[in-house]
């Protein structure tokens, strides 16, 4: 087992749908990337299309994160995926920082 | 023990208990159950420890526990946001915890070390609560009674989303006919991440909704799902009639009036919590007023509800009085019973014995009834002593849990049959063995979860704690769906130490079994372990002497299973009484098989036909050097062992029969097969056979001396 203080953190940028078409997609290779990672920061920003699958593979991502000590966090929302986790009072849960002071 | 003590005792107790509840629920986060409850009732633990240690004045752990407090009321306000690093801090602050109960039950002050790691746990602590510098805004509606709302739960069954439909849409709606007042999502139906599909929807949520509109309204809002969900709607405040029939309608647990409300769903913790803040106002002003009191005036709850709770309250508390209550005992009090109880066992018998020699019916009437009693007296003391495995099994999940994050592994642990009961002693003394096995496949059974998916098995590996009763012994099962015992490293590091020859062919469970002999331990186990000197020897040893055995099965590749199995209790012995001469013995019942008549042997056989089976023997005259010579029909008692049959041959049959252990003194410890001794009702001492040492001697007769030659030597 690697040492995840060695471990990068990690950037993935998702631009355009978020949703029942892609999560499977999506779903393996997310999962990797977590793996791969100390932290795995979440672009959002350009998520044209959000639903409650999306949402649901975050809760995934943010589950396997804790069970692995990983970190995750979500850098920047677009207002569609802003609107769902707000709604789903879980924006705290899943580690938004886009809020926060650079 | 004066009060003081005793107020020690109770507090450490329970503190221990509140304690066990805190690691459980953060546990339970971890894996991702992130709802009220559970954070609620993390906090309540915490906030339990930190109100008894205050009485009692307890200044170290009063002050911990309320940083912990605090971080844990941040995380249910939602000012925090769970993360590994929380949990694993709120966890190390378990243990501080638990050092800190341990040094006020041993009456010791906290020394300078446990101090300063206190210290550097408040402030790890401290770190992760975020500054209140940003301000919250406080929520529209706050002060409104969540009790005006609707409470709406609903489970979207997996196919939802691939039928085109979204959870959020129908929540949204909820929206037009009145007010989301609050809102909580949870996953617990999440499977593991390799088995989890991503277009199955696994989400459930419960809504608060303040609305005018009636139940049927609310439940037409789900129509197009409401085949693929599972949706409850509970009636908000003002129907007091439906929360009066849930109130009744809660299990019969003890409950203070606030938690029965807040159960029954009128009300809500928070409410709850601000009620019980309103009451330690007042009470540093005047009395104190009841809780139920408080509530009604500050209109959080209707005045026939509370009736209702109390009502509730004392129907509970009633039926309890007259259920067992718990009462406290010494364990060595419980002993000396427990002991005297076995005299009276042997004296007993010993009347019986007379009883039946005088023969005047009037008599035999009087011993038999006594003997009838004693039986019951001898089953209530044992019951007495049994406790259930499940505390047991419950220590191993946070062993599981850190040692599998140690090594990077993926485990989970289900235990079953944790309510089955065995004697303290037992209990207490499979302990260790049975951390030891659980250790062993965490460490060696389970792959690392990229293996495992190289091997097309579920990243998560699984280990099993089963138990159960099964014919007067108790089994104990470790299982595991890892890689199972690799037979050809067992046998080659087996030839390398010398146990066994290069040449031999052994069969696939004898090579299994090889783990078990002494001088096997690996050495290159570096675990916490190392250094204690346990091996799987030693394991086997403590089942042994505990009257119990030991079997491994396994299969490569798909994981392995240790059954142990053990006596009900260690006090009294159902045996097979027989006897070689004027020497009495008892074999072990749940052991014996059959019994036979011993046809005509040669005189140095070792061997006999049982209807086309070989059956191994051993004459216990030659084996305990019995002097005289054999009667002309003698016995076999056909055992069975791990090993497998065996006969052993006597004298004298004598039936089956109950009694009570003798230890042997500890000149006699390193007789091999013979586990004790007790006293028959004639007086005569019977001497209590080993079967499986015995049995296994009869493989080796060189290697151990035989009783008579250990005898020799103490002369």
């Amino acid at each position: 087992m690697s040492d995840i203080s060695e471990l990068p953190v990690t950037t993935v940028k998702i631009a355009g749908p978020l949703s029942i078409y892609n999560v499977f997609e999506h779903k393996h290779r997310l999962l990797d990337d977590l793996k791969r990672s100390a932290v795995l920061e979440l672009d959002l920003g350009e998520v044209d299309e959000f639903d409650s699958a999306g949402f649901q593979l975050l809760m995934l991502l943010k589950r396997e994160s804790l069970q692995g000590a990983r970190g995750l966090r979500l850098v920047a929302l677009s207002e569609c995926v802003r609107q769902m986790l707000d709604f789903y009072r879980m924006s705290a849960f899943l580690g938004d920082v886009s809020k926060q002071p650079a | 023990m004066n009060e003081l003590e005793e107020l020690r005792q109770v507090f450490s107790h329970e503190s221990r208990e509140q304690l066990g509840e805190l690691e459980s629920g953060l546990l339970r986060i971890e894996q991702g159950a992130f709802d009220s409850d559970t954070i609620n009732a993390i906090f309540r633990a915490a906030h339990t420890i930190k109100g008894a240690a205050g009485v009692l004045d307890f200044v170290a752990i009063e002050r911990f526990t309320h940083i912990l407090e605090n971080l844990l009321d941040a995380l249910r306000n939602g000012d925090i946001a769970v993360s590994a690093p929380l949990v694993s801090a709120l966890l190390a602050a378990c243990d501080h915890l638990a050092a800190l109960l341990g040094a006020v039950e041993n009456g010791k002050e906290i020394d300078g070390a446990l101090e300063a790691a206190g210290e550097f746990l408040a402030t790890r602590l401290a770190a992760l609560i975020p500054s209140p510098s940003l301000p919250l805004a406080a929520e529209p509606g706050a002060g409104l009674v969540l009790a005006d709302c609707w409470r709406i739960e609903v489970a979207f069954g997996r196919d939802v989303l691939r039928k085109g439909m979204d959870p959020s849409s129908f929540l949204r709606f909820l929206e037009t006919l009145g007010e989301i007042a609050g809102l909580e999502c949870r996953l617990e139906g999440l499977p593991p991440a390799v088995e989890m599909d991503p277009e199955s929807c696994y989400l459930d949520f419960a809504v608060d909704l303040r609305s005018a509109a009636d139940k049927l309204r609310i439940e037409q809002v789900f129509d197009f799902v409401r085949d693929d969900c599972e949706l409850t709607i509970l009636p908000p405040g003002s129907r007091v009639p439906d929360f009066i029939r849930q109130i009744d309608e809660l299990p019969e647990e003890s409950l203070r009036l606030g938690e029965i409300l807040v159960r029954s769903e009128a009300l809500t913790p928070d409410e709850l919590a601000s009620g019980l803040a309103c009451q330690s106002a007042i009470a540093e002003r005047a009395t104190t007023p009841p809780i139920g009191e408080i509530l009604v005036e500050r209109k959080l709850v209707q005045p026939a509800l509370v009736e209702a709770a109390a009502a509730k309250q004392k129907a509970v508390a009633e039926r309890k009085a007259q259920e067992a209550r718990l009462i406290r005992v010494q364990a060595d009090k419980l002993d000396a019973l427990i002991d005297l109880v076995g005299e009276l066992v042997i004296a007993g018998a010993s009347a019986n014995l007379v009883a039946q020699n005088c023969g005047q019916p009037v008599v035999l009437e009087a011993t038999s009834v006594v003997s009838r009693l004693v039986d019951h007296i001898r089953d209530a003391a044992l019951q007495l002593r049994m406790v259930q495995i499940g505390e047991t099994f419950n220590r191993y999940q946070r062993v599981v849990r850190d040692v599998a994050i140690e090594l990077g592994k993926d485990i989970e642990l289900l235990t079953h049959g944790g309510d089955t009961e065995l004697d303290k002693t037992v209990v207490e003394k499979i302990g260790d063995p049975l951390m030891h096995l659980v250790r062993n496949a965490v460490d060696h059974g389970i792959e690392s979860a990229e293996e495992r998916r190289r091997l097309g098995k579920p990243a998560r590996g699984r280990i099993e704690l089963n138990a159960c009763h099964d014919a007067g012994s108790i089994v104990i099962e470790v299982l595991d769906d890892g890689a199972g015992l690799n037979r050809q490293r067992i046998l080659a590091k087996a030839i390398e130490r010398g146990i066994v020859a290069a040449g031999q062919n052994l069969s696939d469970q004898e090579i299994c079994n090889l783990i078990f002999e002494p001088g096997f331990s690996t050495a290159a186990q570096v675990t916490k372990l190392s250094g204690r000197g346990v091996g799987m020897d030693v394991v086997r040893k403590n089942i042994q002497a505990l009257r119990g055995s030991i079997e491994l099965s396994s299969l490569e590749g798909q994981g392995s299973r240790f059954a142990i199995r053990l006596p009900l209790t260690l006090a009294i012995i159902d045996g097979f009484l027989v006897s070689v001469a004027d020497s009495a013995y008892v074999i072990p019942i749940e052991t014996v098989v059959e019994c036979l008549e011993l046809g005509d042997v040669g005189e140095n056989r070792h061997f006999l036909n049982l209807r086309g089976e070989v059956l191994p023997f051993v004459r216990l005259r030659d084996m305990f050097e019995i002097s005289g010579s054999a009667p002309e029909r003698e016995n076999v008692v056909v055992v069975t062992t791990a090993h497998g049959k065996a006969g052993i041959v006597v004298d004298q049959l004598h039936g089956e029969f109950q009694t009570v252990i003798k230890p042997l003194a500890s000149l006699f410890r390193h007789l091999r097969g013979i586990g004790g001794s007790t006293i028959l009702g004639s007086g005569e001492v019977a001497l209590i056979l080993d079967i499986p040492t015995l049995i296994a001697r009869c493989a080796q007769p060189e290697v151990s001396c035989t009783p008579g030659e250990v005898l020799e030597s103490c002369v």
